[in-house]
């Protein structure tokens, strides 16, 4: 069996993780800070000894799972108190169950699936939890107890795997557009509608336009945390990865495509329809998009996801942890919604009857 | 001192009967029967008591030339009429021709007059009572004319008006409640897709390249522009020489 990388403090020996405001590998045990590649090359000093260790697939043949679920099974052996930590095959970083040591699986983010850099935790697990806290507040339309009674059940950090797609856009784009005048003559009214065609031709650049590389994370979730700023993006190390879950990628980079094509293209109409001006309407008759020079590259985004339980429902939201924007729909209290409604009416409508009718007996109106 | 010579000048253009018993109905150009007088003297009166409005209706064979509603509203401010500091009132001055000179009416208001009395409720009064004027029916006309003031004056009651901007009241209630609901229930929901990918545009890296705006043609439409058919027409508001002010609608009929 695999044994499972854990970086061990040099100096007391407990598990370290990557901490969000130190940028390095933390020792929560001895407060020992140490820097990324100190301990890359520590490891990789002592790691010599043990890479003959091939990769084993441990088939739990006859014991449970099916062949095929065996094949998208991985178990490997944590290093701290050597129990089997059985994952799936995209799982490249997690906790230990028994005992809670933070442990990146070997291997699992290697050849292809080596990613090509990774936006490291900024935000700590304290602050994802006060933003949540933050995110209730002043929602008119919580139900009463759902700050109170709601239970985080879960906060992980998470390193997603995203697609980070690179092009050149080519646009030409035709418009049908008028302009209106209108003017007296006599008993008539004269309305002249100029009518033209227009083009216009641009260059637009994108850099790293984001696609949600995990089959396991909401599409639309990753989307509403965007943006992430990869110009931050660091290379890639698995020493990031330690005190955090990681995935590696499950949805290849040409089904994402189709994702960044329609965004990209969306923008690109727009910026070029803004460059219409002066007329009283434009209508897109014909709209050209080329893309070109196209470039994917495979980057680790980090996310905050949490869970909450209320009323027997889930609540997943989800904090961008380089930028901190945090999102989650909350639950709408139909009853409250309806007091708004109605309470605005009787007092706008009954208030402003009521006044009316003061106004108009006194002789004012 | 200049209003004060007006004043004068007026004091000595209206020494009539009006002056001593305030009469309402003059009928200077003896159109109507001393029956049909006294009839609109009662009614008038009624309606003063009720409402605290003064109705007065004025007959002249000509007024040399003078504008109707100036010379009206003259008459309604020298000699007084109207209740209560604002002179609340309305009056019907019907220039009859003596048979062959211009035949003018106009409807002056003052006061209180000037709102119960809206361009609207003009238009309708007119169009109620040009047919008889026509004809040369007076007295008819004038009947009218008191019944169409009566009724207006009831619909300008505190309940009845606050009836009439309820409905308004309450729609724009339920409108505001729903818009803030509705934005309140949007504020719920953060999970969005996004359109596009604006926030991933490189830095400068816009530039157009073509920009062709190519005319092609252009095409007319002609509408006819819709005018008031009704022979009267609304004088708006003015201040007449005793520099009080009024509304008033004037016509030929």
């Amino acid at each position: 069996m695999q044994q499972a990388a854990h970086y061990k403090c040099p100096c007391c020996g407990a598990a370290l993780t990557f901490g969000s405001q130190s940028q390095q590998l933390d020792c929560a045990s001895c407060g020992n800070s140490f820097p990324l590649d100190t301990i890359e090359q520590l490891e990789s000093a002592q790691v010599q000894n043990t890479t003959d260790e091939q990769l084993q697939w441990q088939y739990a043949g006859g014991g449970g799972y099916t062949q095929e679920e065996a094949v998208h099974l991985r178990s490997y052996r944590c290093q701290a108190c050597g129990a089997e930590i059985v994952t799936d095959e995209t799982v490249a970083a997690t906790e230990c169950v028994y005992c809670g040591n933070p442990s990146v699986m070997p291997g699992v983010l290697s050849g292809a699936y080596r990613p090509d850099a990774v936006i490291p935790f900024r935000k700590s697990k304290k602050e994802a939890q006060d933003a949540l806290r933050n995110h209730c507040k002043g929602k008119k339309l919580l139900p009463k107890g759902f700050m109170d009674e709601n239970r985080i059940e879960k906060v992980s950090g998470v390193y997603v795997p995203f697609w980070l797609f690179e092009a050149e856009a080519e646009a030409d784009c035709t418009y049908n557009a008028t302009k209106v005048s209108s003017h007296r003559e006599g008993n008539y009214m004269v309305t002249r509608t100029a009518h033209f065609l227009l083009r216009r031709g641009g260059h637009l650049g994108f850099k790293a336009v984001p696609v949600d590389g995990s089959s396991k994370m909401d599409d639309t979730l990753m989307e509403s945390i965007e943006p992430y700023d990869s110009d931050k993006a660091e290379q890639f190390s698995t020493a990031f990865l330690s005190g955090y879950q990681a995935q590696r990628y499950d949805v290849e980079a040409a089904d994402c495509q189709p994702r960044a094509n329609e965004r990209i293209r969306a923008s690109v109409s727009a910026t070029m329809a803004a460059t219409v001006a002066g007329y009283a309407t434009a209508v897109p008759v014909n709209t050209q998009i080329q893309l070109q020079h196209g470039q994917v590259r495979q980057v680790l985004m980090p996310v905050w996801m949490l869970n909450t339980r209320w009323q027997d429902k889930t609540y997943t939201f989800a904090m961008n942890a380089q930028t901190g924007q945090f999102i989650g729909d909350l639950p709408v209290d139909k009853g409250k919604f309806w007091k708004w409604l109605l309470g605005l009416a009787v007092l706008i409508g009954g208030g402003g009857t009521a006044l009316a009718y003061l106004l108009f007996n006194m002789g004012v109106l | 001192m200049k209003k004060f010579l007006a004043m004068l000048l007026m004091l000595l253009l209206f020494v009539s009967p009006a002056l001593a018993d305030q009469s309402r109905v003059i009928d200077e150009s003896d159109v109507l029967t001393a029956d049909q007088e006294a009839a609109l003297e009662k009614a008038i009166a009624l309606i003063g008591e009720q409402y605290q409005f003064d109705i007065l209706l004025l007959t002249k064979d000509s007024i040399d030339g003078k504008v109707p509603r100036y010379y009206a509203a003259d008459y309604y401010d020298y000699n007084g009429y109207g209740y209560g500091d604002s002179h609340d009132g309305t009056m019907l001055l019907l220039v009859t021709g003596g048979g062959e000179g211009n035949r003018d009416y106009t409807i002056v208001n003052t006061g209180k007059g000037e709102k119960v009395m809206s361009d609207s409720a003009m238009y309708e009064i007119e169009d109620d009572i040009l047919p008889y004027l026509r004809m040369s029916n007076y007295s008819t006309a004038m009947a009218r004319f008191v019944t169409g003031v009566e009724a207006r004056l009831a619909d300008y009651t505190p309940a009845r008006r606050t009836a009439k901007v309820a409905p308004i009241l309450i729609l724009i209630g339920v409108a505001v409640g729903a818009i803030v609901a509705l934005v309140l229930k949007g504020q719920m929901k953060t999970v969005r897709r996004k359109v596009g990918a604006s926030s991933y545009i490189r830095d400068g890296s816009f530039h157009l390249s073509r920009v062709q705006d190519i005319y092609l043609y252009t095409s007319t439409t002609r509408r006819k522009i819709e005018t008031q058919s009704s022979g009267g027409h609304g004088g708006g508001g003015f201040t007449g020489s005793s520099g009080t002010h009024h509304t008033s609608h004037s016509g030929k009929f």
